[in-house]
């Protein structure tokens, strides 16, 4: 059982009625008392009720069972991890962990303060178990930052970065980055064509930190201390509303079955990337790196048409590079949410990051043939 | 031999490939042309043409009205007069009053106008090419009917976007004879009177091609088989067999086996609707996959295919749990099966090449 559920029933006896804000109150006091007490979350999408899938998923080396609250459940979640290399030749990892449903179209949380361990080995490494149904969730450098500046609006505080990690496109390796405002760290990322891919900050007023936090890319948050309010109030249902935009747009892109219909999206960039050939074969590696991935180049320079078929669950895209600033993605019969969120991410740090849009239905007359 | 390492077999193979390829980025111009430019006057766009009584194939055929266009590319012309003139008797087959298909259930008219037209694609003496066939046609050599007009085509690479470009022939040519089209539709107005040029970039075509895939000649084996590695065989795995994958290595094997004409069937209802991929494409295309070594033939029409991920780069168990992507070189389906074939070529009993051949892969590798 979860410690703050724990910590609940000496309180009440009968916790079937607990809601999620009465979790959110304990975690505010043992934060307040527990300077180790830390709360790591994961923000992800999910194309049906998430609480089910969770409970019905049966994955070889998991055992999960769930308990009913008023508007939150909580997992007991063991992983049992077999392998020659390690000591014994298996591993047990359990914990418990809480879920809820955001308010935002298809986007789902998952949290605990259990360790680091029973984080990753466990409760991260179960929701991706739970793919293509169950997706991870991206935000690039431009949504954090917008996600950032709706906190400082909401809140009239200040975000400031404690630690960051930004990685340039192309080069190996991590670019630290300390102790400066939020908007100086996007802005230095933007000037060198970098992306940033974790954050820890702080929500400071008046040179006092109200909230101490940790936030990546890829739909993961720590809760370290502060006002739990912040976090609960502003940071997660913004962050929920920003990938939820997203992963809707991502949903329901395959090809109509009945009539062969397309529904392609593109990645739009605010300047060319697209200038040289190199540029072609930059983007045609990014795409080549992923794993569980096949892909085929079916015409490489000036213009790019690759096909891309991805293992997990067989969703197939035809990629096209059709201007200086921009690549169209074409969907193919089969298409998740999952395997779009895994393309586009890959096309966003290996390549260069962009802005994923509707590709408007085309409409073109004589004259769009015609014109120099 | 080192595996992979005949590089002029791997050459040829994905030249065929690209020439194929950009063949289809041609017809696929031309539909994307008419079917927007012309949407009010536009009867049918046939990208699989057949007239069975002549057994005859051109690249499409174009209903408009009462104007019908038959569509030829060409890449070269022979420079010799003897096969220059064996390509322009397969031409002149086109001649004959022809009926062209008018709606996709396969009605057929003959118009009452009907020009033939030529596209000569990247061609670097496409004017001489026209003066040669207008001797043949003074001299009587050859004797057209239809006009016979020709049409330069060509890929141009130019800021800020790179364009497929199609371009009249101005001398020693004939003009379209679309005068039953509104004025400022005519070919011979556009392309002849005001020696305009069309132009086609990638965001016109891109749907066609993607929804068409093939044109109207026989594609090379490797093409077929990338398009069945990457767009059909994971579609006819079953559940078990796809979750396996998803929780294992995506590079095992699992077999599938196929039926050449259920598959073909398959893919002229499901994934190219209303094309014309014939039987014998998918037939070479799974023979292509035998000497890859990654299919065997049960039966006649029978093949299992040893079906999973051709990239060898290793994977990540999760990303997560500090799997990282993995940087190489990139490796994609048309350069692995490539290889994959001259590889299996090589332990293949070659049976010595007829005394007409001049390869040494003459008697395997897919001819255009």
């Amino acid at each position: 059982m979860m410690r703050e559920i724990e910590t609940l029933g000496q309180l009440r006896p009968d916790t079937s009625g607990l809601q999620l804000s009465d979790v959110w109150s304990v975690v505010d006091s043992i934060a307040e008392s527990d300077p180790r007490y830390k709360v790591r979350l994961i923000t992800f999408h999910s194309g049906g009720d998430c609480s089910e899938i969770f409970r019905r998923t049966h994955i070889e080396g998991f055992e999960v069972v769930r308990h009913d609250f008023s508007d939150f459940w909580t997992f007991d979640l063991t992983r049992t991890v077999s392998r020659s290399n390690i000591e014994g030749g298996r591993r047990v990892v359990s914990g418990s962990f809480g879920l809820f449903k955001a308010n935002s179209t298809g986007i789902w949380t998952a949290f605990t303060s259990e360790g680091p361990d029973f984080f990753s080995m466990a409760l991260t490494r179960f929701i991706e178990e739970c793919r293509p149904q169950i997706s991870f969730v991206h935000l690039t450098s431009d949504q954090l930052r917008q996600l950032f500046e709706r906190l400082e609006a909401k809140s009239g505080c200040e975000v400031w970065v404690r630690k960051a990690v930004v990685y340039s496109h192309r080069e190996e390796g991590e670019i630290g980055f300390k102790k400066k405002p939020a908007r100086v760290l996007f802005n230095f990322a933007e000037r060198e064509d970098d992306y940033v891919d974790k954050v820890e900050y702080v929500l400071q007023s008046n040179g006092e930190a109200t909230l101490h936090a940790f936030a990546s890319r890829d739909g993961v948050s720590y809760f370290f201390g502060g006002r739990m309010g912040y976090f609960t109030d502003m940071v997660l249902p913004a962050f929920a509303e920003e990938v939820s935009q997203s992963s809707e747009l991502l949903a329901g892109r395959q090809r109509d079955s009945e009539s062969g219909g397309l529904n392609p999206l593109a990645i739009v960039y605010k300047r060319n990337v697209f200038g040289r050939p190199e540029d072609n074969s930059h983007l045609i590696r990014a795409l080549g790196n992923l794993d569980r991935s096949g892909l085929a180049v079916l015409h490489r320079n000036p213009y790019v048409h690759a096909a891309f078929l991805d293992f997990v669950d067989g969703s197939t895209f035809d990629i096209f590079v059709t201007g200086q600033n921009r690549i169209s993605i074409i969907p193919g019969y089969q298409s998740s949410v999952y395997s779009l969120e895994r393309l586009t991410e890959q096309i966003f740090k290996d390549f260069h990051e962009g802005k994923v849009e509707e590709d408007s239905q085309p409409s073109y007359t004589l004259s769009d043939f015609l014109t120099e | 031999m080192t595996p992979g390492s005949d590089s002029d077999c791997v050459d040829d193979l994905k030249r065929a490939f690209s020439v194929y390829d950009q063949t289809v980025d041609v017809v696929s111009c031309w539909q994307s042309y008419f079917t927007w430019a012309y949407k009010d006057h536009l009867t049918f766009f046939d990208r699989y043409p057949e007239v069975p009584q002549a057994d005859l194939t051109p690249d499409f055929t174009v209903l408009l009205g009462n104007y019908g266009l038959v569509g030829e590319v060409k890449r070269s012309f022979p420079r010799e007069d003897l096969p220059f003139d064996r390509t322009l008797e397969q031409i002149q087959h086109y001649d004959a009053p022809m009926s062209i298909k008018s709606n996709s259930d396969g009605s057929r008219v003959v118009p009452e106008t009907q020009d033939i037209m030529l596209l000569l694609f990247s061609p670097s003496d496409s004017y001489a090419i026209a003066r040669r066939i207008r001797e043949r046609i003074e001299d009587g050599r050859l004797s057209v009917q239809n006009n016979l007009v020709l049409v330069e085509a060509f890929f141009e690479n130019t800021e800020p976007r790179s364009r497929y470009v199609f371009r009249k022939v101005h001398t020693d040519n004939r003009p379209f004879r679309d005068s039953l089209l509104p004025k400022e539709l005519r070919l011979e107005e556009v392309l002849g009177l005001h020696k305009e040029s069309i132009k086609v970039y990638p965001e016109h075509f891109k749907d066609f091609k993607v929804k068409e895939v093939f044109c109207n000649d026989n594609p090379p084996p490797l093409y077929t088989a990338v398009y069945l590695w990457t767009k059909v065989f994971f579609t006819l795995l079953d559940k078990e067999q796809i979750a396996t994958w998803r929780k294992g290595n995506p590079r095992r094997s699992v077999p599938l086996l196929v039926e050449i004409p259920s598959l073909t069937a398959q893919i002229n209802s499901a994934f190219v609707r209303g094309g014309s991929v014939r039987t014998s494409w998918i037939s070479d295309a799974l023979e292509f996959l035998r000497v890859c070594d990654l299919a065997m033939k049960e039966s006649p029409g029978k093949f299992t295919v040893q079906y999973h991920n051709l990239s060898s780069h290793s994977y990540a168990d999760s990303a997560r749990e500090g799997g990282s992507d993995v940087t190489q070189a990139t490796e994609e389906y048309v350069d692995t099966l490539a290889r994959r074939y001259c590889e299996g070529l090589t332990k293949e009993v070659v049976p010595p090449p007829p005394a007409t051949t001049t390869g040494p892969h003459q008697t395997r590798l897919p001819v255009e």
